[in-house]
Protein backbone atom coordinates (compact mmCIF):
# COMPACT_ATOMS: atom_id res chain seq x y z
CA UNK A 1 0.00 0.00 0.00
CA UNK A 2 1.55 3.34 -1.00
CA UNK A 3 2.58 5.73 1.73
CA UNK A 4 0.40 8.50 0.27
CA UNK A 5 -2.72 6.82 1.57
CA UNK A 6 -1.25 5.78 4.89
CA UNK A 7 -4.09 6.29 7.34
CA UNK A 8 -3.60 8.91 10.01
CA UNK A 9 -5.38 10.02 13.11
CA UNK A 10 -5.38 13.55 14.51
CA UNK A 11 -2.27 14.25 16.56
CA UNK A 12 -4.26 14.80 19.72
CA UNK A 13 -5.89 11.38 19.29
CA UNK A 14 -2.53 9.68 18.82
CA UNK A 15 -1.21 11.49 21.89
CA UNK A 16 -4.22 10.33 23.88
CA UNK A 17 -3.66 6.75 22.76
CA UNK A 18 0.01 6.91 23.73
CA UNK A 19 -0.61 8.45 27.12
CA UNK A 20 0.36 6.09 29.94
CA UNK A 21 -2.50 4.41 31.75
CA UNK A 22 -2.54 4.40 35.52
CA UNK A 23 -2.48 0.97 37.08
CA UNK A 24 -3.85 -0.33 40.35
CA UNK A 25 -1.46 -0.13 43.24
CA UNK A 26 0.42 -3.34 43.88
CA UNK A 27 0.02 -4.73 40.38
CA UNK A 28 3.69 -5.67 40.22
CA UNK A 29 3.58 -7.33 43.63
CA UNK A 30 0.50 -9.34 42.68
CA UNK A 31 2.17 -10.58 39.52
CA UNK A 32 5.36 -11.51 41.37
CA UNK A 33 3.34 -13.20 44.11
CA UNK A 34 1.54 -15.31 41.50
CA UNK A 35 4.81 -16.06 39.73
CA UNK A 36 6.56 -17.19 42.91
CA UNK A 37 3.83 -19.76 43.46
CA UNK A 38 4.58 -21.41 40.14
CA UNK A 39 7.22 -24.00 39.38
CA UNK A 40 10.37 -22.52 37.85
CA UNK A 41 10.22 -22.42 34.06
CA UNK A 42 12.58 -24.74 32.28
CA UNK A 43 14.30 -24.27 28.99
CA UNK A 44 12.61 -26.54 26.48
CA UNK A 45 14.87 -28.51 24.25
CA UNK A 46 13.73 -29.84 20.92
CA UNK A 47 15.51 -30.99 17.81
CA UNK A 48 16.48 -28.08 15.61
CA UNK A 49 14.41 -29.46 12.74
CA UNK A 50 11.30 -29.57 14.91
CA UNK A 51 11.86 -25.99 16.07
CA UNK A 52 12.35 -24.82 12.50
CA UNK A 53 9.24 -26.65 11.32
CA UNK A 54 7.28 -25.16 14.21
CA UNK A 55 8.36 -21.66 13.16
CA UNK A 56 7.30 -22.35 9.60
CA UNK A 57 3.92 -23.47 10.80
CA UNK A 58 3.47 -20.42 13.02
CA UNK A 59 4.50 -18.03 10.29
CA UNK A 60 2.17 -19.73 7.87
CA UNK A 61 4.98 -20.23 5.37
CA UNK A 62 4.75 -24.02 5.49
CA UNK A 63 1.71 -24.52 3.33
CA UNK A 64 0.63 -26.44 0.28
CA UNK A 65 3.33 -28.62 -1.21
CA UNK A 66 5.70 -27.98 1.70
CA UNK A 67 3.19 -29.30 4.20
CA UNK A 68 2.35 -32.30 2.06
CA UNK A 69 6.04 -33.07 1.56
CA UNK A 70 6.83 -32.77 5.25
CA UNK A 71 3.86 -34.95 6.16
CA UNK A 72 4.92 -37.55 3.61
CA UNK A 73 8.49 -37.60 4.93
CA UNK A 74 7.31 -37.96 8.53
CA UNK A 75 4.83 -40.69 7.55
CA UNK A 76 7.56 -42.51 5.62
CA UNK A 77 9.97 -42.38 8.55
CA UNK A 78 7.29 -43.51 10.98
CA UNK A 79 6.30 -46.40 8.73
CA UNK A 80 9.93 -47.52 8.41
CA UNK A 81 10.40 -47.37 12.16
CA UNK A 82 7.09 -49.11 12.79
CA UNK A 83 7.80 -51.82 10.21
CA UNK A 84 11.21 -52.46 11.71
CA UNK A 85 9.67 -52.75 15.17
CA UNK A 86 6.96 -55.13 13.97
CA UNK A 87 9.56 -57.29 12.19
CA UNK A 88 11.53 -57.68 15.40
CA UNK A 89 8.43 -58.27 17.53
CA UNK A 90 7.21 -61.00 15.19
CA UNK A 91 10.32 -63.03 16.10
CA UNK A 92 9.84 -62.63 19.83
CA UNK A 93 7.73 -64.60 22.26
CA UNK A 94 6.89 -63.01 25.57
CA UNK A 95 5.15 -64.41 28.62
CA UNK A 96 4.31 -63.37 32.15
CA UNK A 97 3.06 -66.22 34.30
CA UNK A 98 1.68 -65.64 37.78
CA UNK A 99 3.13 -68.52 39.79
CA UNK A 100 1.33 -67.73 43.04
CA UNK A 101 0.95 -65.41 46.01
CA UNK A 102 3.38 -64.76 48.78
CA UNK A 103 3.01 -62.92 52.04
CA UNK A 104 5.82 -60.73 53.31
CA UNK A 105 5.96 -58.19 56.17
CA UNK A 106 5.13 -54.75 54.94
CA UNK A 107 8.04 -52.33 54.79
CA UNK A 108 8.07 -50.10 57.87
CA UNK A 109 5.64 -52.19 59.87
CA UNK A 110 5.85 -51.11 63.53
CA UNK A 111 7.04 -54.38 65.05
CA UNK A 112 7.31 -52.79 68.50
CA UNK A 113 3.56 -52.51 68.68
CA UNK A 114 3.23 -56.10 67.74
CA UNK A 115 1.37 -55.12 64.67
CA UNK A 116 1.45 -57.59 61.87
CA UNK A 117 0.75 -55.61 58.78
CA UNK A 118 1.04 -57.80 55.79
CA UNK A 119 1.20 -56.99 52.15
CA UNK A 120 0.40 -59.55 49.54
CA UNK A 121 2.66 -59.84 46.53
CA UNK A 122 2.49 -62.10 43.54
CA UNK A 123 5.33 -64.16 42.15
CA UNK A 124 5.46 -63.54 38.44
CA UNK A 125 7.84 -65.16 35.99
CA UNK A 126 8.63 -62.87 33.10
CA UNK A 127 10.17 -64.46 30.05
CA UNK A 128 11.08 -63.39 26.56
CA UNK A 129 12.44 -65.62 23.82
CA UNK A 130 13.95 -64.59 20.55
CA UNK A 131 17.08 -64.41 18.44
CA UNK A 132 19.87 -61.86 18.68
CA UNK A 133 19.02 -60.72 22.21
CA UNK A 134 22.11 -59.55 24.05
CA UNK A 135 20.36 -58.45 27.23
CA UNK A 136 16.82 -58.17 28.48
CA UNK A 137 15.01 -56.57 31.35
CA UNK A 138 11.47 -55.90 32.42
CA UNK A 139 10.07 -52.56 33.46
CA UNK A 140 6.63 -51.73 34.74
CA UNK A 141 4.56 -50.10 37.40
CA UNK A 142 6.05 -52.48 39.98
CA UNK A 143 9.50 -50.90 39.59
CA UNK A 144 8.42 -47.44 38.54
CA UNK A 145 9.37 -48.08 34.90
CA UNK A 146 13.01 -47.70 35.92
CA UNK A 147 15.60 -49.20 33.66
CA UNK A 148 18.22 -51.49 35.14
CA UNK A 149 16.32 -52.59 38.23
CA UNK A 150 14.94 -55.94 37.01
CA UNK A 151 17.29 -57.69 34.62
CA UNK A 152 16.39 -61.03 33.05
CA UNK A 153 18.89 -63.85 32.86
CA UNK A 154 19.54 -66.02 29.87
CA UNK A 155 19.33 -69.80 29.71
CA UNK A 156 22.66 -69.69 27.93
CA UNK A 157 21.51 -71.48 24.80
CA UNK A 158 21.80 -68.76 22.22
CA UNK A 159 22.55 -70.96 19.24
CA UNK A 160 21.42 -68.35 16.72
CA UNK A 161 18.63 -70.69 15.70
CA UNK A 162 15.17 -69.51 14.85
CA UNK A 163 14.11 -69.63 18.51
CA UNK A 164 17.23 -68.03 19.92
CA UNK A 165 17.70 -67.75 23.64
CA UNK A 166 15.23 -67.41 26.47
CA UNK A 167 15.59 -64.73 29.09
CA UNK A 168 13.57 -64.92 32.28
CA UNK A 169 13.30 -63.82 35.87
CA UNK A 170 10.97 -64.31 38.81
CA UNK A 171 9.84 -61.08 40.37
CA UNK A 172 7.69 -60.16 43.36
CA UNK A 173 5.00 -57.88 42.00
CA UNK A 174 2.36 -55.99 44.01
CA UNK A 175 -1.15 -57.08 43.17
CA UNK A 176 -2.10 -53.71 41.75
CA UNK A 177 0.96 -53.42 39.48
CA UNK A 178 -0.37 -54.78 36.24
CA UNK A 179 1.37 -52.93 33.43
CA UNK A 180 4.82 -53.89 32.23
CA UNK A 181 7.01 -54.11 29.13
CA UNK A 182 10.27 -55.70 28.12
CA UNK A 183 13.39 -53.88 27.02
CA UNK A 184 15.85 -55.89 24.98
CA UNK A 185 19.25 -55.12 23.54
CA UNK A 186 18.74 -56.16 19.95
CA UNK A 187 21.80 -57.20 17.98
CA UNK A 188 19.99 -58.22 14.81
CA UNK A 189 21.05 -55.11 12.91
CA UNK A 190 24.53 -53.77 12.31
CA UNK A 191 24.24 -51.47 15.29
CA UNK A 192 23.08 -52.80 18.63
CA UNK A 193 20.10 -50.88 19.94
CA UNK A 194 17.63 -51.06 22.78
CA UNK A 195 14.05 -51.84 21.87
CA UNK A 196 10.92 -51.49 23.93
CA UNK A 197 8.69 -54.54 23.55
CA UNK A 198 5.19 -53.88 24.86
CA UNK A 199 3.29 -56.70 26.49
CA UNK A 200 -0.25 -57.34 27.66
CA UNK A 201 -1.04 -56.37 31.24
CA UNK A 202 -1.01 -58.95 34.01
CA UNK A 203 -4.41 -60.37 34.94
CA UNK A 204 -6.00 -58.61 37.90
CA UNK A 205 -6.95 -61.98 39.45
CA UNK A 206 -4.86 -65.13 39.59
CA UNK B 1 21.55 -22.48 18.74
CA UNK B 2 19.32 -19.65 19.86
CA UNK B 3 20.71 -16.34 21.05
CA UNK B 4 19.73 -17.28 24.60
CA UNK B 5 22.04 -20.26 24.45
CA UNK B 6 24.78 -18.09 23.05
CA UNK B 7 25.02 -16.13 26.27
CA UNK B 8 27.26 -17.92 28.76
CA UNK B 9 25.94 -18.01 32.29
CA UNK B 10 29.10 -16.48 33.73
CA UNK B 11 28.88 -13.58 31.27
CA UNK B 12 25.82 -12.19 32.96
CA UNK B 13 26.53 -9.50 35.53
CA UNK B 14 25.53 -10.22 39.09
CA UNK B 15 23.55 -7.01 39.41
CA UNK B 16 20.71 -6.63 36.97
CA UNK B 17 19.69 -3.14 36.03
CA UNK B 18 17.20 -1.37 33.83
CA UNK B 19 19.73 -1.46 31.03
CA UNK B 20 20.19 -5.22 31.15
CA UNK B 21 19.06 -6.81 27.89
CA UNK B 22 15.97 -8.97 28.00
CA UNK B 23 17.88 -12.06 26.91
CA UNK B 24 20.14 -11.94 29.97
CA UNK B 25 17.23 -11.41 32.34
CA UNK B 26 15.36 -14.32 30.79
CA UNK B 27 18.41 -16.50 31.10
CA UNK B 28 18.68 -15.65 34.77
CA UNK B 29 14.98 -16.43 35.31
CA UNK B 30 15.39 -19.76 33.56
CA UNK B 31 18.37 -20.45 35.80
CA UNK B 32 16.02 -20.22 38.78
CA UNK B 33 16.31 -16.55 39.71
CA UNK B 34 12.62 -15.76 39.99
CA UNK B 35 13.12 -12.21 41.25
CA UNK B 36 14.77 -11.27 37.97
CA UNK B 37 11.33 -11.55 36.39
CA UNK B 38 10.36 -8.41 38.30
CA UNK B 39 12.58 -6.46 35.92
CA UNK B 40 10.58 -7.81 33.00
CA UNK B 41 7.38 -6.80 34.75
CA UNK B 42 8.70 -3.31 35.47
CA UNK B 43 9.89 -2.92 31.93
CA UNK B 44 6.75 -3.96 30.08
CA UNK B 45 3.83 -3.64 32.48
CA UNK B 46 2.84 -0.09 31.57
CA UNK B 47 3.05 -0.78 27.87
CA UNK B 48 1.02 -3.98 28.08
CA UNK B 49 -1.54 -2.30 30.29
CA UNK B 50 -1.97 0.58 27.84
CA UNK B 51 -2.63 -1.83 24.99
CA UNK B 52 -5.00 -3.96 27.06
CA UNK B 53 -6.79 -0.91 28.36
CA UNK B 54 -7.50 0.48 24.90
CA UNK B 55 -8.46 -2.91 23.49
CA UNK B 56 -10.72 -3.99 26.34
CA UNK B 57 -11.96 -0.60 27.47
CA UNK B 58 -12.21 -1.73 31.08
CA UNK B 59 -9.49 -0.95 33.60
CA UNK B 60 -10.14 -3.95 35.84
CA UNK B 61 -10.33 -6.36 32.93
CA UNK B 62 -7.18 -4.86 31.45
CA UNK B 63 -5.30 -5.24 34.75
CA UNK B 64 -6.40 -8.85 35.06
CA UNK B 65 -5.55 -9.60 31.43
CA UNK B 66 -2.06 -8.15 31.84
CA UNK B 67 -1.50 -10.05 35.09
CA UNK B 68 -2.61 -13.30 33.46
CA UNK B 69 -0.39 -12.54 30.49
CA UNK B 70 2.70 -12.06 32.67
CA UNK B 71 1.97 -15.24 34.61
CA UNK B 72 1.47 -17.10 31.37
CA UNK B 73 4.67 -15.64 29.96
CA UNK B 74 6.55 -16.80 33.04
CA UNK B 75 5.14 -20.31 32.81
CA UNK B 76 6.06 -20.62 29.17
CA UNK B 77 9.31 -18.69 29.33
CA UNK B 78 11.17 -21.88 28.50
CA UNK B 79 9.54 -22.00 25.10
CA UNK B 80 10.54 -18.43 24.19
CA UNK B 81 13.19 -18.37 21.51
CA UNK B 82 14.38 -15.19 19.90
CA UNK B 83 14.67 -15.43 16.16
CA UNK B 84 18.15 -15.53 14.75
CA UNK B 85 18.07 -12.02 13.33
CA UNK B 86 16.34 -10.47 16.30
CA UNK B 87 17.88 -8.10 18.77
CA UNK B 88 16.62 -7.47 22.25
CA UNK B 89 17.06 -3.85 23.08
CA UNK B 90 18.59 -2.88 26.42
CA UNK B 91 16.07 -0.15 26.96
CA UNK B 92 13.23 -2.52 26.27
CA UNK B 93 11.14 0.15 24.62
CA UNK B 94 11.63 -0.72 21.00
CA UNK B 95 9.99 -3.84 19.69
CA UNK B 96 12.46 -6.62 20.23
CA UNK B 97 11.65 -10.27 20.05
CA UNK B 98 10.64 -10.64 23.64
CA UNK B 99 8.32 -7.64 23.70
CA UNK B 100 6.60 -8.90 20.56
CA UNK B 101 6.28 -12.35 22.15
CA UNK B 102 4.86 -10.82 25.32
CA UNK B 103 2.48 -8.54 23.43
CA UNK B 104 1.20 -11.55 21.52
CA UNK B 105 0.28 -13.16 24.83
CA UNK B 106 -1.36 -9.95 26.02
CA UNK B 107 -3.39 -9.63 22.83
CA UNK B 108 -4.49 -13.25 23.09
CA UNK B 109 -5.51 -12.73 26.70
CA UNK B 110 -7.51 -9.67 25.68
CA UNK B 111 -9.23 -11.59 22.92
CA UNK B 112 -10.11 -14.41 25.28
CA UNK B 113 -11.48 -12.09 27.92
CA UNK B 114 -13.39 -10.00 25.43
CA UNK B 115 -14.98 -13.05 23.89
CA UNK B 116 -15.82 -14.66 27.20
CA UNK B 117 -17.32 -11.62 28.84
CA UNK B 118 -18.66 -9.93 25.72
CA UNK B 119 -16.79 -6.80 26.67
CA UNK B 120 -16.72 -5.57 23.15
CA UNK B 121 -20.46 -5.13 23.32
CA UNK B 122 -20.70 -3.78 26.85
CA UNK B 123 -17.78 -1.43 26.44
CA UNK B 124 -17.45 0.61 29.62
CA UNK B 125 -16.58 3.92 28.08
CA UNK B 126 -16.98 6.00 31.22
CA UNK B 127 -14.60 3.88 33.22
CA UNK B 128 -12.20 3.73 30.32
CA UNK B 129 -12.16 7.49 30.04
CA UNK B 130 -11.74 7.81 33.78
CA UNK B 131 -8.60 5.71 33.74
CA UNK B 132 -7.06 7.23 30.64
CA UNK B 133 -5.05 9.68 32.68
CA UNK B 134 -3.34 12.35 30.73
CA UNK B 135 -0.58 14.39 32.22
CA UNK B 136 -2.42 17.58 31.44
CA UNK B 137 -5.81 16.25 32.33
CA UNK B 138 -6.86 19.46 33.93
CA UNK B 139 -7.89 21.02 30.65
CA UNK B 140 -11.58 20.47 30.18
CA UNK B 141 -11.38 20.40 26.41
CA UNK B 142 -8.64 17.78 26.40
CA UNK B 143 -10.68 15.64 28.74
CA UNK B 144 -13.69 15.99 26.49
CA UNK B 145 -11.63 14.97 23.47
CA UNK B 146 -10.28 12.00 25.31
CA UNK B 147 -13.74 10.92 26.32
CA UNK B 148 -14.93 11.23 22.72
CA UNK B 149 -11.98 9.17 21.55
CA UNK B 150 -12.83 6.41 23.99
CA UNK B 151 -16.45 6.47 22.85
CA UNK B 152 -15.33 6.36 19.23
CA UNK B 153 -13.00 3.43 19.90
CA UNK B 154 -15.89 1.64 21.55
CA UNK B 155 -17.88 1.91 18.36
CA UNK B 156 -15.20 0.15 16.33
CA UNK B 157 -15.23 -3.59 15.83
CA UNK B 158 -12.82 -5.57 17.99
CA UNK B 159 -10.46 -6.34 15.13
CA UNK B 160 -10.28 -2.72 13.97
CA UNK B 161 -9.83 -1.49 17.54
CA UNK B 162 -7.02 -3.96 18.16
CA UNK B 163 -5.29 -2.96 14.93
CA UNK B 164 -5.55 0.78 15.51
CA UNK B 165 -4.37 0.48 19.11
CA UNK B 166 -1.30 -1.54 18.16
CA UNK B 167 -0.56 0.78 15.28
CA UNK B 168 -0.90 4.12 17.04
CA UNK B 169 -0.82 3.47 20.79
CA UNK B 170 2.15 1.13 20.59
CA UNK B 171 3.77 2.58 17.46
CA UNK B 172 4.29 -0.80 15.87
CA UNK B 173 5.09 -1.43 12.25
CA UNK B 174 2.75 -3.59 10.23
CA UNK B 175 5.26 -6.44 10.21
CA UNK B 176 5.45 -6.34 13.98
CA UNK B 177 1.68 -6.20 14.23
CA UNK B 178 1.44 -9.20 11.92
CA UNK B 179 3.79 -11.23 14.10
CA UNK B 180 1.80 -10.30 17.20
CA UNK B 181 -1.71 -10.78 15.89
CA UNK B 182 -1.13 -13.56 13.38
CA UNK B 183 -2.99 -11.52 10.77
CA UNK B 184 -1.52 -10.68 7.37
CA UNK B 185 0.00 -7.27 6.70
CA UNK B 186 -2.51 -6.43 3.98
CA UNK B 187 -5.45 -7.25 6.20
CA UNK B 188 -3.98 -5.17 9.01
CA UNK B 189 -3.46 -2.18 6.71
CA UNK B 190 -7.05 -2.46 5.60
CA UNK B 191 -8.30 -2.67 9.17
CA UNK B 192 -6.25 0.35 10.26
CA UNK B 193 -7.38 2.36 7.27
CA UNK B 194 -11.03 1.58 7.86
CA UNK B 195 -10.67 2.23 11.57
CA UNK B 196 -9.05 5.60 10.87
CA UNK B 197 -11.76 6.55 8.43
CA UNK B 198 -14.41 5.66 10.96
CA UNK B 199 -12.64 7.40 13.82
CA UNK B 200 -12.11 10.56 11.80
CA UNK B 201 -15.79 10.61 10.98
CA UNK B 202 -16.76 10.07 14.59
CA UNK B 203 -14.30 12.70 15.83
CA UNK B 204 -15.00 15.20 13.06
CA UNK B 205 -15.90 18.00 15.44
CA UNK B 206 -12.45 17.82 17.07
CA UNK B 207 -10.37 17.47 13.93
CA UNK B 208 -9.73 21.16 13.58
CA UNK B 209 -9.33 21.86 17.24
Amino acid sequence: MPDQITPRLPDWAIDALRTPVSSRSGSRDRIMHAVRGLPAPRRLTAPAAAVRASRWFRRGSLTGAGGVLLTAVIAFMVSIHRGDQLAVMSKLQTSAVVLGDTVVPAVGAPDSLGARLLDTLRIVQFAIRGPHIEAAEVIGTFNGWRRGSTMLTSDGHDDASANGSEWRSRVLVPRDALDFAFVIRDASALSIRDRLIPAASLPAQN
Amino acid sequence: MSSLDAIPADATPDALSDATPDAIIIRRVLAGEVDAFALIVDRYHARCLRVAMHVLGDADEAEDAVQDAFVRAYRHLGSYRPSDNGRDQPAGRSVGNFSAWLLRIVVNQCRTRATRMARFIRFDTEQSARHADVAAASAHEAAERRSDLVHALALLGPEQREAVVLRFADELSYDEMASITGVGVSALKMRVQRACTRLRALLAEHLHA
